[in-house]
């Protein structure tokens, strides 16, 4: 079924957004800052993956690795010298989101400047690539390649691993409830820079991650941050702002709803299908999915 | 009715649990003592002409007040008198623009609210704020968050729950789905995790049903019974003076009168503006 084919050929993709949409989220959980350069993270971690998979000749899983740390380090870095200078003379939300655009230009263009304005492509053998026959549905085979299946597993596990860290380590904990409340947070001696720290840590990780998976299907290129930025703040709210799940099953969501556009309608319209959803959900249940409502705290 | 039946349960515990805590006291006086002695003037919390500002606003004209080792202090005023400002202030959390505060002979003034809270001051803020989407057990779990002595929390938690057995029974609920009473339960059970000396309280009656406030009322007693200095600002001034020692009133920002609580009770002024008889 054609249908059926298409839901699995956006699984992949969708896990790419599930992991770009949770670094957004996380972010403007425990941070409060719609944090535009995670966008950016995401390409520069793409970037980090060309440059060692090519000239470094690194396999797969030690560039993932290296990548996500890059990634990490960037956008503690971003913090560092973009927010928390702010932060520090009590900052008004709109100046960070002001601050965040301006730095996102600021990582697209000289990207672009340092490394060229041309799409790269990592090594055709970075990943053994076939393909796989998953199950037959209606008389047709539901088939799905290595890659796709690699990149979809690769995700889930990485976001395995964080729900895990979220869920069972006391940093995790305080991490939800600094979401929460920071204010009161701080009450039980938890630093909130300290905090802040390890989430842009896990942000920027989760990010370049994602610009790694997206590198062993595409090519990749400088200007790529800012349309899945924007998807990624769409999953994020589809899924409701602040909520880890939400954002995993709205990704999934997103990449399935893609596909599916591409394959039934036109492709053209695969990439409105995202903010289509978004302005949707926020007629209809603002929210989101999985969303929690809160006042806004004074 | 339900809400009934805890309170009940839990006030028939504070009276099993009321002797050992006061052995855990007395096993604390030496080191009291020895401090007493060498600093005898000084107490545990000293806040001496604090101002606070929010824009234009003179939110706290020179507030001065000390807390003694032991004490139960409760600060009362009218809505807007700069209570919640003063504790607040106490703990860093606003920026005062003059005047200081002395905690255990230390000025905190260069102190980080955590750093505070390692110190051994704490506050259960107002309006309780618990956690609400985590476990009441995470809840507890992240009041201790600061301590150096981690493999002794479990033990504390435990403590707690055999202390207040309606969290007990919830220990894996999420917070937000508490009832008001059981929240503030729980913020002040949160707030003993850290191991405070001196714990600030902010309006812990607010909102509750008289019973319950009873129950709250008890549990602050029971707590300064254990060795915990308390600070206590409250609108229900009849009851919050009949269990501290001394009582600060505040009016608009400033300290109009201070006395024993039960001078403060017998004071026909306090009487007609705060007691409501």
């Amino acid at each position: 079924m054609e249908f059926v084919q298409q839901v699995v050929n956006g699984l992949a993709q969708g896990g790419i957004y599930s992991l770009i949409a949770i670094g957004w989220t996380t972010v403007y959980g425990v941070v409060g800052v719609m944090n535009w350069t995670h966008g950016e993270v995401y390409m520069l971690g793409g970037f980090s993956g060309f440059f060692l998979f090519t000239r470094l000749k690194l396999p797969f899983l030690p560039g993932l690795l290296i990548a996500m740390a890059v990634g990490s380090a960037l956008a503690m870095a971003i913090d560092q010298f973009g927010y928390k200078p702010l932060r520090k003379i009590g900052m008004p939300r709109m100046a960070g989101f002001i601050t965040a655009l301006g730095l996102s230009t600021l990582l697209r263009y000289s990207a672009t400047a340092g490394f060229s304005p041309d799409p790269q492509a990592y090594p055709g053998d970075l990943l053994d690539y076939r393909m796989i026959t998953l199950f037959r549905a209606g008389g047709r085979e539901i088939t799905v390649s290595s890659l796709h299946l690699f990149i979809f597993l690769g995700t889930l596990a990485i976001m395995l691993a964080l729900e895990l860290f979220i869920r069972r380590t006391l940093t995790g904990k305080a991490m939800l409830a600094a979401s929460q409340d920071m204010s009161t947070l701080e009450l039980m001696g938890a630093d909130p820079e300290k905090l802040i720290k390890i989430t842009f840590a896990i942000s920027g990780a989760l990010g370049a991650a994602a610009g790694v998976f997206v590198g062993t299907i595409y090519a990749i290129n400088t200007m790529m941050g800012s349309l899945a930025g924007l998807k990624g703040w769409s999953v994020a709210i589809l899924g409701g702002v602040g909520n880890m799940t939400g954002s995993m099953l709205g990704g999934l969501l997103l990449g399935i709803a893609e596909s599916l556009t591409a394959g039934f309608i036109s492709t053209g319209y695969k990439d409105a299908i995202g903010f289509i959803i978004m302005i949707l959900v926020l007629l209809i249940k603002p929210t989101g999915l999985m969303g929690y409502s809160t006042e806004e705290k004074v | 009715m339900a809400e009934t039946e805890i309170a009940g349960a839990a006030m028939a515990k504070t009276a099993e649990t009321a002797m050992p805590e006061t052995e855990m006291a007395k096993a604390a006086m030496p080191e009291t003592k020895k401090a007493e002695t060498a600093m005898p003037e000084a107490a545990m919390l000293e806040v001496h002409g604090l101002h606070v500002y929010y824009g234009n606003i003179h939110a706290l004209k020179g507030i001065s007040i000390r807390v003694r080792e032991g004490e139960i202090v409760s600060l009362i005023g009218a809505n807007g008198a700069g209570k919640t400002t003063l504790l607040t202030a106490i703990m860093n959390q606003v920026p005062s623009a003059q005047g200081g505060v002395n905690f255990m002979g230390r000025p905190t003034g260069g102190m980080t609210p955590p750093t505070i809270v390692q110190n051994g001051m704490t506050m259960v803020p107002e309006g309780r704020r618990v956690f609400p989407r985590c476990s009441v057990y995470d809840n507890l779990l992240l009041g201790a968050y600061a301590r150096k002595d981690k493999k002794n929390v479990k033990r504390d938690i435990e403590e707690i729950f055999e202390s207040y057995p309606q969290l007990a029974e919830r220990k894996k609920q999420i917070a937000g789905t508490l009832s008001g009473g059981e929240q503030q339960m729980l913020a002040i059970g949160r707030a003993l995790m850290s191991k405070p000396r001196l714990m600030l309280l902010d309006e812990p009656s607010m909102g509750l049903s008289p019973m319950i406030v009873g129950q709250v009322f008890a549990t602050i007693k029971r707590i300064n019974g254990g060795g915990t200095t308390v600070l206590l600002v409250e609108q229900n001034a009849n009851q919050a003076l009949r269990i501290s020692d001394r009582g600060y009133v505040l009016e608009t920002g400033s300290v109009v009168l201070e006395d024993s609580s039960e001078n403060l009770l017998q004071n026909e002024q306090v009487k007609e503006a705060y007691l409501g008889s």
